[in-house]
């Protein structure tokens, strides 16, 4: 979320605090930084996995869990199968390997993250796709998982906590931790993301938060930014400047390349005990 | 002697009364420090806390309030951000100083160590991090002398 806080601390060059650009809209730069925090937790870590592709063991470890709040049974079941077949198949019979990703929310305590609110989910993805392939199921699982903990936080019992409820869907979430995921997994660099959004200096946002006090309500469910249509900012008596001058206005087509891959065909959900597929 | 019964059961009644009140109000406080202290201190969202305020002492990190303010020519202040999603959590200490960069590093030096300056970032002024209570350290300075506004951030995922 954003406060006036985190804009009149912003330090571009550092990357941290919130800034207005004029094709991203206000960019949160904590996100430029998109490294792992776990196995299956950050963009990083996602997008880690359909590089390496694990094991068939991974799989096996996975089925038996059950999904997120759905009761442990019929693992013994699964069981059966993988001893007939260990290797996890799609409807079709074509092989696959287990992804994870989780959001969460919390804190840092001791050196231990303590992140009682979190959104996972498994998938199985189809093995031996091309990189173009994956670049499209990982961003299908990041932005099913991002909209899954927006919601998360916005909902009981999260959502009666004041800190939650207002990063819910908050204006620059779902756009920076998009740009975040294009520079996780190597298609854009930190610069020259920043430089396609085209960051204004730290006292024209503020002046463009303060002169939209709408913007601290605002919600945003979409992976497109809010672009202000007036960036004019009238410092004392001088003229008003505009430091968007120039700039296309759009959200760069850089952060919008790959089209996310449908669900069913090279990812689906993992199948968990009672939906296994056998060998056909 | 019925009377004398009498008397000591309704004395006993008042007692459970009381006991019962008593009980139910503890439970009811505990409650409600529960309600009010937990989403306090797992999704901290503080922007400016002042060395010696409840926050400084309950929520901010040890590392945090024990980070140095060289050369400060006024008090530090304090904020923590949580983990949000895809954001890492940000404890920075913010204060006026007259140091240059070179001498925020090296009063830094302890926070520091297992640090490496991260390729591509302004030079010497942002750091990667193989530490448990944090993976990147920021310095940021104003330009200029005289007093004029430092921040380090330290950034956790």
């Amino acid at each position: 979320m954003v406060t006036r806080t985190q804009i009149a601390e912003a330090d571009v060059t550092g990357w941290s605090g919130v800034i207005y650009t004029c094709n991203c809209g206000y960019f949160d730069l904590g996100h430029g930084n998109p490294h792992k925090a776990a196995w299956n937790v950050g963009a990083s870590a996602l997008w880690e996995q359909l590089v390496k592709e694990p094991s068939d063991n991974a799989v096996v470890e996975q089925f038996r869990r059950p999904p997120m709040g759905e009761p442990g049974a019929g693992a013994a079941n699964a069981m059966f199968w993988l001893l007939h077949d260990p290797t996890a198949r799609f409807p079709d019979g074509a092989p696959g390997f287990a992804v994870e990703y989780q959001q969460d929310m919390g804190r840092r305590i001791a050196g231990l993250r303590v992140t009682p609110a979190a959104f996972n989910r498994r998938y199985l993805v189809r093995r031996g796709l091309s990189t173009e392939e994956k670049k499209a199921v990982a961003l299908a699982i990041f932005i099913e998982v991002t909209m899954g903990f927006e919601h998360l936080q916005g909902e009981w019992p999260w959502g009666w906590i004041p800190q939650s409820a207002q990063s819910s869907f908050s204006l620059e979430d779902t756009v920076s931790d998009l740009i975040g995921f294009y520079i996780a997994i190597g298609e854009i660099t930190r610069a020259d993301a920043l430089a396609a959004c085209h960051p204004c200096s730290v006292a024209a946002s503020l002046a463009m938060w303060d002169g939209n006090p709408h913007l601290a309500s605002l919600k945003n469910q979409t992976f497109k930014p809010v672009l202000l249509n007036d960036t004019r900012v009238r410092y004392a008596a001088g003229n008003p400047s505009d430091e968007c001058t120039g700039q296309a206005r759009m959200f760069p087509f850089a952060f919008q390349r790959i089209k996310p891959a449908p669900k069913g065909q090279n990812f689906i959900d993992m199948p968990y005990a009672p939906d296994l597929h056998r060998r056909p | 002697m019925s009377e004398r019964n009498a008397a000591d059961g309704a004395q006993r009644g008042r007692r459970w009364v009381l006991w019962s009140v008593a009980a139910a109000l503890v439970v009811i406080s505990t409650l409600a420090l529960v309600v009010v202290a937990l989403p306090l201190l797992l999704f901290p969202d503080i922007d400016d806390a002042a060395p010696g305020s409840l926050a400084w002492y309950l929520v901010l990190p040890r590392f945090l309030t024990a980070a140095p303010t060289p050369a400060a020519c006024g008090e530090p202040r304090y904020a923590l951000h949580f983990i949000d999603g895809e954001k890492p959590q940000s404890a920075s200490v913010k204060f006026q100083t007259r140091a240059s960069l070179a001498e925020l590093r090296t009063a830094y030096a302890r926070e520091l160590t297992a640090c490496a300056p991260e390729a591509g970032a302004a030079e010497g002024r942002r750091f990667q991090c193989d530490r448990s209570q944090y993976d990147t350290v920021v310095l940021s300075l104003d330009p200029g002398d005289g007093c004029r506004r430092a921040q380090i951030t330290f950034l956790s995922r």
